[in-house]
């Protein structure tokens, strides 16, 4: 594994800052598309090593509570997993696999928008989800978007454990690096709906039925019918989709869990 | 963004028909109120909660309609717009307390603010349902930027200043 340079226990505050910094800032070299694809790879793997590091000394700033250190390294661990999510977006293009591609753009996105929220010192990351947003419009074609819509009788903090609507905690905010989430209980599921700006852009519409077979939304192939499948003129659109993505934090995923057992990489 | 003003159901009698009393204190209605045959039909934005924790900690009053075991089924939409609690402010509360709505706005627009972080696509929605003394009710429905939220309490003044 490529290691990023090394990371003691005697670092202050800013040093630490300093050291992430300085990773972060060479590897961000290799976010276009003309790199590489195998230095990109291996950056994300710098980058896995570097997400590791990150997650250590936020335990030690949690073991410690000192809640503002503990959100600053929430802050680096959502950049490092946005990185790298990105620069898996390009690999993942240009080895003609359009929809992993996407997952990771979005996985980008969400990733620098968590780091946003996790501490004033990432503000500017949201100059570089417009930069993403920009991407989106000009490297993949428009996507219709779905969300689920669901009911449950309780909900729960994630950070306390208590009734979301008796603990001091707001969803979406960071408590010593974490993000309350609402754990829902007994969730029965309510609607689907078509919308414009959807909470989860993974979520969306991938393949129509045509004719000749499933049409891709984001490569245009078309996968012929299996058997017992069948397309019938001027019956209703029939479409794939997916209405709910189950994994909040997808930038957390390494590099071997993302590209581990895909062919040709 | 959009802001609609229109009647509503005269809230205390639709919640008698429930069995439960009128609150006297801003409280939270369920989203579906008007439409809702049963108690069992009554839904809330997850939301609610959220601005609860909110006015809680700022230590301004609000009131549960339905005790802690009985609230109405949890609904939770995903999409990036905020879909905001139904506020029910009774009948002469503003008259004892007029800054009570703009603060409980505030609090809720910088919380957003934090949430969406100035994104463009952060969008809210949020319903206040005003009474009048005579039980009627008039509802402001909410659409749009989280900052645009600021504008409520103007009409609700507005409103209150026709009576």
């Amino acid at each position: 594994m490529i290691q990023p340079k090394k990371l003691t226990t005697k670092m202050t505050i800013e040093q630490i800052v300093t050291y992430f910094n300085e990773e972060i800032k060479e590897i961000e070299n290799y976010l276009c598309i003309t790199r590489s694809s195998t230095t990109q790879i291996n950056q994300c793997r710098k980058l896995d090593a570097l997400q590791y590091n990150a997650a250590l000394i936020k335990k030690e700033a949690i073991r410690r509570a000192s809640e503002n250190v503990a959100n600053l390294l929430l802050g680096f661990e959502c950049v490092i997993g946005a990185i790298r999510s990105e620069l898996l977006m390009w690999v993942l293009i240009k080895k003609d696999m359009p929809n992993q591609a996407w997952d990771r753009l979005i996985a980008a996105q969400m990733g620098y928008l968590d780091a946003s929220r996790s501490d004033k010192g990432f503000a500017h990351c949201l100059k570089r989800l417009r930069e993403l947003e920009q991407i989106e419009s000009q490297i993949f074609p428009p996507q219709v978007f779905v969300s689920a819509g669901f009911v449950s009788k309780k909900i729960d903090c994630s950070i306390c454990g208590e009734r979301y609507s008796k603990c001091e905690h707001l969803q979406g905010m960071p408590y010593m690096g974490l993000f309350c989430e609402v754990i829902h209980r007994d969730p029965v599921g309510d609607h689907v709906a078509i919308v414009k700006i959807p909470a989860d852009k993974r979520c969306r519409i991938v393949s129509v039925k045509t004719k000749d077979g499933n049409r891709d939304k984001l490569s245009w192939e078309v996968t012929p019918y299996k058997e017992g499948e069948k397309f019938e003129e001027n019956e209703p659109l029939e479409a794939e989709m997916i209405f709910m993505s189950m994994d909040r934090y997808p930038y957390y995923d390494s590099t071997d869990k993302v590209i581990g057992t895909m062919p040709n990489i | 963004m959009s802001i609609d003003v229109h009647d509503y159901i005269p809230v205390s009698e639709k919640l008698k028909e429930f069995g439960i009393a009128t609150p006297c204190k801003l409280s939270f209605l369920p989203s579906n109120l008007e439409k809702a045959m049963t108690i069992g039909e009554l839904r809330q934005y997850v939301e609610s909660d959220t601005v609860r924790t909110i006015l809680r900690k700022n230590k301004i009053p609000y009131e549960e309609i339905f005790s802690e075991d009985e609230q109405p089924l949890y609904l939770q939409q995903y999409s990036f717009e905020w879909f905001g609690p139904c506020i029910f402010i009774p009948a002469g509360l503003l008259i004892q307390d007029p800054n009570l709505l703009s603060i409980t706005i505030n609090l809720i627009s910088s919380f957003l603010y934090d949430l969406f972080k100035n994104s463009s696509d952060g969008q809210a929605s949020l319903d206040v349902i005003l009474e009048q003394a005579d039980g009627s009710c008039k509802k402001i429905h909410y659409s749009g930027p989280a900052d645009g939220l600021s504008k409520i309490p103007d009409i609700v003044k507005e409103l209150e200043s026709k009576k």
